[in-house]
């Protein structure tokens, strides 16, 4: 059993396989309440991409200890299964890669550990990934999308983001809380049940709304902000819901209205800005189907086109992990062991995009 | 709170060390660097000092009251469980499992090497 080999990073070189295979890496992502295992190849092929969800029961949400001892106890089998389903073992894998952030510490920190103890019982590298980054790589691999403005919608993050010089740049983003978090708490407001998760129960009764009930609709310039609107919507609720003067369904229809108007709107201003034509949507609430008609509306009425994708790849996900990390690998770029901590935060903007390197800035060309 | 903390540090009254056997002082040594790299969250109230002897991972715990050295002990504790579990996906071992899966007449059916297409 060979300890990891140490790994300077002063001097990054390219690498390429010269056998002619393909570079294989596993990724490991737990960042929130989902922990997964991916397996796949430096052209995006997907051989595994398993993953276990931390289901709460409904009214409550899922906390950091509690989603921690879930990962501990799933991520182990989740690996064996992602082995399984690749029909690969250990020697074929290139290179091991884990979400470093950002996310929350406890559930990052138990998934590092195991990633740690791989790296060195399989004697392969480690590359640390950026989870913000790892979902517009894995949209991009998906959709085929080029160079599109991204907008980026979790229960941890709300972001539109466009590539400029080097980087994801943020354009706009939530001054509070995300988008999906917005959602989840009205789900648990309505006790909602958190299967398959809170948003999609939200979007289903929201198929059945009736009244639109107008909301506070918080846009200011590029940024967007949701808990004002949140805390409205939940007095209100409680009170029509007593007085029965709308449903569960109006409420849920009014509030994906609202929030995915905003969303819509500051892409639509980020796609100007950009001279953009192509519009990318990832993230846990991106496999929102009322959301991807909302921005499908928008970009086509600019002649642009919309990339979207289904919960296997919006929902978080090893694969993404594994395919962001295969990226910054094949630039020679890997995270000594010693320096596989976890971070809370960890901007988008904060990644050197070194694959992307020698291309345009602008984009939509 | 934190400014009362920073004045005067809190004696480290409360220690207790940790002797965790392993086969071998590889295996201690890799649970070592697993669980090294982490920083505590809060080291002027509660700390740990990791070492190894022969086949023993050696833990030491300090803190300033009874009840954290017990909450640094026991998150330090699912660690080691965790880095101990990750033992059984060592090479050789998941080769093996993996292959005795495989000649299981109930060997789940895959379809590998495809492209997701949107």
């Amino acid at each position: 059993m060979e300890p990891t080999p140490p790994h300077s990073d002063a001097a990054p070189r390219k690498r390429a396989r010269t056998d002619g295979k393909r570079c294989i890496a596993i990724g490991f992502e737990g960042s929130a309440n989902k922990v997964g295992v991916g397996i796949v190849a430096d052209d995006g092929t997907i051989f595994a991409n398993v993953r276990k969800t931390y289901i709460t029961p409904p009214g409550t949400g899922f906390l950091p200890q509690e989603t921690a001892r879930h990962h501990r106890e799933h991520v182990l089998e989740l690996a064996k299964q992602a082995f399984k389903i690749a029909h690969m073992t250990p020697n074929d894998i290139d290179v091991i890669c884990f979400t470093k952030g950002p996310g929350i510490a406890a559930p990052l920190v138990s998934v590092a550990v195991v990633v740690r103890m791989l790296a060195q019982l399989w004697g392969k590298p480690i590359v640390g990934v950026n989870h913000c980054v790892a979902h517009i790589e894995m949209g991009r691999v998906v959709t085929r999308a080029r160079n599109p403005v991204v907008l980026y919608v979790s229960g941890g993050n709300t972001q539109v983001i466009a590539f400029a010089q080097g980087r994801y740049r943020i354009f706009g983003e939530t001054i509070d809380i995300a988008v999906g978090n917005c959602l989840d708490r009205f789900a648990r407001i309505l006790q909602l049940p958190n299967e398959p998760a809170p948003g999609w129960q939200i979007e289903q009764l929201a198929k059945q709304g009736k009244q639109f009930i107008e909301l506070p609709y918080v846009v200011k310039g590029m940024d967007v902000s949701f808990s004002g609107l949140l805390s409205n919507i939940s007095k209100r609720a409680t009170e029509m819901l007593a007085a029965e003067t709308a449903t569960k369904a109006d409420l849920c229809f009014s509030l994906q209205e609202t929030v995915f108007a905003m969303l819509v709107e500051v892409t639509e201003r980020a796609m100007a800005h950009c001279h953009s034509s192509e519009v990318l949507i990832v993230g846990g609430v991106a496999c929102n189907e009322r959301l991807q008609d909302m921005m499908r509306a928008m970009v086509t009425q600019r002649g642009g086109s919309l990339c979207a994708m289904d919960e296997r790849f919006c929902i978080d996900n090893g694969a993404m992990i594994a395919y962001t990390g295969l990226l910054s690998f094949l630039q020679g770029q890997v995270t000594p062991i010693e320096q596989t901590t976890c971070t809370q935060r960890y901007r988008t903007d904060e990644v050197p995009i070194t694959w992307r390197a020698g291309e345009v800035d602008e984009p939509g060309d | 709170m934190a400014s009362q903390r920073t004045e005067e540090p809190m004696p480290m009254d409360h220690e207790c060390t940790l002797r965790i056997k392993y086969d071998t002082t590889e295996q201690a040594h890799m649970v070592l660097r697993a669980l090294s790299v982490d920083r505590e969250l809060a080291p002027e109230r509660a700390n740990k000092e990791l070492r190894v002897e022969g086949n023993f991972l050696v833990a030491h715990f300090k803190a300033v009251e009874f009840r954290l050295l017990r909450t640094t002990l026991s998150a330090f504790t699912e660690m080691v469980l965790l880095a101990n579990r990750t033992f059984d996906l060592a090479t050789d071992k998941l080769i093996q499992e993996l292959q005795d899966e495989e000649h299981r007449p109930t060997a789940a059916t895959a379809t590998p090497q495809q492209k997701p297409r949107m």
